[in-house]
């Protein structure tokens, strides 16, 4: 009976494992880090957050998710590039694996 | 008396498990049936809402996904929820120089709105709250108060209604505030 017992909580613990499990918060998905680069470019449209390219003009509101790529993943972070094909311009976005945006230019080196 | 000798003498002793193929296949079978059930009956209504036994549905597990179908019934437009659910939608709302205005969605309950917004300058007193559809009492229920210059986060509603940001400049310039949404409800603009 004791060993049921034992076998029985063994059995529930990895059982519930997956129902408490949950995505890491640490690390994003290359998706993410475009949608990150996305709202990015809509809100230095808005303001100058100090990042090298300033404030952009209005036509960097008018991009799609077609016009972001990851351009490279290198140790420990993404480098999302933006085209803006009206002004044939495109700016990079260096930030974390965990989504927050560190520089911003237009030379791709960080 | 022999018997009773060996009786006293494991219990004296730390008792050794010694397993057998045959009891091993058995413990393994036994859970594998367990959690095979506990899959069928909690884990996959709860996170996922398939509920092939109905069970989970009597159990009440599915009803975090119920309240989301139930509220996407609710939708004042369908189409209009289709199109925000999915897109972010950017928004910009000025806050004159010493005035308070205030931007609400429509959103049914339990429909749930991401949130990131931004000032062009100083921080703004803001009150982020819901008032229930059809309510005159003048009831409302405050979600977060602060004085903030950004913020970022997501609700979901608690009830039917408008649901959104009072923000207050204390300032003598206007400050424009840029807020990006993306979520479920059905209209939004300034009240």
């Amino acid at each position: 009976m004791k060993n049921l017992i034992t076998a029985l909580f063994i059995t529930l613990m990895f059982s519930t494992s997956s129902a408490f499990a949950h995505s890491d918060h640490g690390e994003i998905s290359h998706n993410a880090a475009i949608e990150i680069a996305a709202k990015a470019t809509k809100q230095l449209t808005f303001k100058d957050f100090g990042f090298k390219v300033g404030k952009l003009s209005d036509t960097w509101k008018n991009l799609t998710t077609e016009d972001f790529k990851l351009h490279a993943t290198e140790a420990s972070r993404y480098v999302v590039s933006a085209n803006n094909r009206s002004e044939n311009k495109t700016i990079y976005f260096l930030m974390t694996m965990s989504g927050d945006v560190l520089k911003v230019n237009s030379e791709a080196k960080f | 008396m022999q018997d009773k000798g060996q009786e006293k003498m494991q219990q004296a002793t730390p008792q050794t498990m010694v397993l057998t193929n045959s009891a091993l296949l058995k413990y393994t079978m036994f859970s594998i049936v367990f959690a095979a059930f506990t899959l069928l009956i909690i884990i996959l209504p709860a996170e996922y809402d398939i509920d092939p036994t109905g069970i989970g549905h009597e159990l009440g597990l599915t009803i975090f996904h119920q309240g989301k179908d139930a509220s996407a019934d609710q939708l004042l437009t369908s189409e209009a929820s289709k199109k925000s659910k999915g897109d972010s939608e950017t928004i910009e709302v000025l806050v004159p120089a010493g005035r308070g205005v205030e931007y609400k969605f429509i959103m049914a309950q339990y429909q749930k709105l991401e949130y990131e917004w931004i000032t062009d300058g100083a921080a703004l007193y803001f009150d982020l709250h819901g008032e229930p559809e059809g309510d005159t009492t003048g009831y409302f229920e405050s979600y977060a108060i602060a004085t903030l210059s950004e913020m970022k986060g997501s609700f979901t509603a608690p009830f039917a209604g408008s649901q959104g940001w009072y923000w207050k400049n204390t300032t003598d310039s206007p400050i424009t505030v840029q807020l990006i949404v993306k979520g479920e409800y059905a209209q939004h603009g300034l009240k």
